[in-house]
């Protein structure tokens, strides 16, 4: 069933209030503006404890000296209804709950549910940083098995650790880091390799079918450690860039600095496409990353899908609807010119949204 | 604020109470015996002047050395490393271990300030060194410190020639020893590697 109730307050534009969801389907129907997309990323925010597009958590609140509140009801597949619940206090404390146990952090509310978004933000992933093109795999791997994130985590701590002893001259604890960082970053390395390994298939054949053909884009993956496949190579490898990394204060290799780019005829992408073919990739990349988590975790997901059937011409829009993931629960943005009637089904519930409040289109007549 | 508003005030600030557990130790002591109130009362009291590190081992003590250390049925040939004086009472619990102890009063953690000065490693080094040690458990908590801390102490051992094994942790990574159950910590310290 997904959401069945939401409840917000001192939330971004959202006036306080609950919200009964209860369909399989939601369509947020609104001018710009209006709070649509804030909705989309309360829930987000109780299924991943994180935004899609804002990183501070302060800028969340309505107000920023009162607490910002997010509850819902949740049930999937035939489960149990769980409450979730996520508080931002003033004083910079959040604090995250599943049926009223508080979770030391976002690691137990991500093995509750799977949540997805498509947003104008998912573009990153392919002309962004190498940071915004890594989280995307990162947050693949993480959401098909979370000790992919005890790992990453680890990786993240002894990374930060071995740099402190390059700027503060410990060699005694530089070489046991080393090893660390060996160990813990082979296994990343090893796992993104394996994933842009069976994406690539996927996510091609997705592109190609959406996008009506032609193109041949693949997607590749360059380790910073590209050849190095022991914790003994790669031990070698940062004793002999020891000075370099000392130089520097930091460490030069690894892979927080890999390197991920999809390409074309063995050009890199980004610098020719056109916004609306960068577009589709996200999209493809997005249904991909659905299908992946949804076989891996025998789970279905929430689908959060932000303005992009707009942007889509007919052809392409029918061809991306044709391959849409199957999912738990989908909320939909949409304009309310956007012809969303003809997307309607007995399960949809359609609310609009107009100046942070939302009402059901019956209600106007009333 | 009277002697009750204080007692709960300042439980409160003990770990892992808050104030409603707080509040409900000080009325149960309120109309608890009178003995248990006058021992707890006369043992808070002795805890800083009677108790203090061993001088062998670091475990806490209120004779130097301490009870362990000095037992003539141990194994006098083996010596677990543990991260705090806490840990000895934990890995005691579990009835492995019949050797002696070494407590290191913390982990490597460069973030924290945390160097391998600032931790009991020299006199095990010492220990170690001085013949009569055939083996040496590395019992620190698996956590990111506690692994940094076993491996360099693997480093620091090796000229001792004395084998090093540290226990495998079927353990949460980023757990604590103490936290972890009796019988997981028993399996972990009977499936120990060597390195
Ligand atoms: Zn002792």
């Amino acid at each position: 069933m997904g959401f069945e109730r939401l409840r917000f307050f001192n939330f971004r534009n959202l006036k306080d209030r609950e919200l009964f969801l209860g369909a399989r389907q939601v369509f947020l129907v609104g001018r710009n503006g209006q709070g649509k997309t804030n909705l989309l990323e309360a829930v987000h925010l109780l299924s991943v404890g994180s935004s899609f597009r804002e990183k501070r958590d302060a800028a969340l609140s309505r107000d920023p000296s009162r607490t910002t509140g997010l509850f819902a009801s949740f049930a999937a597949g035939g489960a149990a209804v769980k409450s979730l619940s996520l508080q931002f206090s003033p004083d910079h404390r959040k604090e995250l709950r599943v049926d009223e146990k508080t979770l030391a952090d976002r690691r137990g509310l991500l093995s509750e549910m799977l949540c997805l978004c498509f947003v104008q933000q998912d573009m990153e992933f392919i002309v962004g940083s190498p940071e915004d093109r890594r989280r995307f795999f990162d947050q693949t791997l993480v959401l098909s098995d979370l000790s992919f994130l005890d790992a990453l985590r680890t990786y993240r701590q002894v990374l930060k650790s071995r740099n402190l002893c390059l700027r503060e001259n410990r060699d005694d604890v530089l070489e046991v880091y080393d090893g660390q960082l060996a160990a813990q970053g082979l296994i990343l390395q090893n796992r993104r390799a394996e994933l842009v390994r069976e994406f690539d298939a996927l996510f091609g054949a997705l592109l190609a079918e959406i996008s009506g053909a032609e193109q041949e884009v693949r997607i590749r993956y360059r380790p910073s450690w590209e050849g190095l496949c022991t914790t003994d190579e790669v031990m070698g490898h940062l004793a002999l860039r020891r000075e370099r990394d000392r130089l520097m204060g930091a460490t030069t290799s690894g892979p927080h600095r890999d390197l991920c780019s999809y390409e074309r005829e063995g050009r890199e992408y980004s610098h020719f496409a056109s916004t609306g073919q960068l577009r589709l990739c996200a999209l493809a990349l997005r249904v991909a990353q659905a299908r992946y988590l949804s076989e891996r975790t025998s789970r279905k997901p929430v689908l959060l899908v932000d303005d992009v059937l707009l942007e889509l011409d007919p052809g392409k829009k029918s061809a991306f609807l044709a391959r849409f993931p199957s999912y738990e629960q989908a909320f939909f943005t949409f304009l309310p010119d956007e012809g969303w009637r003809s997307y309607r089904t007995p399960d949809t519930l359609v609310l609009e949204v107009e100046a942070g409040d939302f009402r059901e289109p019956g209600e106007l007549l009333r | 604020m009277n002697a009750l508003e204080r007692l709960v005030g300042n439980l409160a600030r003990l770990p892992g109470l808050g104030k409603k557990s707080a509040s409900r130790i000080a009325y149960y002591l309120l109309r608890a015996d009178e003995t248990l109130v006058r021992a707890l009362a006369e043992d808070l009291g002795l805890l800083r002047q009677t108790i203090h590190a061993c001088g062998v081992c670091g475990a806490y003590t209120d004779v130097d050395p301490c009870g362990i250390c000095t037992d003539s049925h141990r194994d006098r040939s083996s010596i677990c490393v543990v991260e705090e004086a806490r840990d000895v009472l934990t890995i005691e619990s579990i009835h492995e271990h019949r050797g002696l102890y070494h407590v290191l009063m913390g982990a490597i953690s460069p973030i924290d300030g945390v160097g391998p000065d600032n931790l009991r490693i020299a006199s095990l080094v010492e220990r170690v060194s001085k013949g009569g040690i055939r083996e040496v458990i590395l019992a620190t908590n698996p956590t990111v410190e506690g692994e940094t801390t076993a491996l360099y102490l693997v480093k620091a051992l090796r000229d001792s020639g004395v084998p090093v094994s540290r226990i495998a942790f079927g353990l949460p990574v980023g757990g604590d020893l103490e936290f972890a159950d009796k019988q997981t910590l028993a399996r972990s310290f009977r499936g120990r590697n060597a390195f």
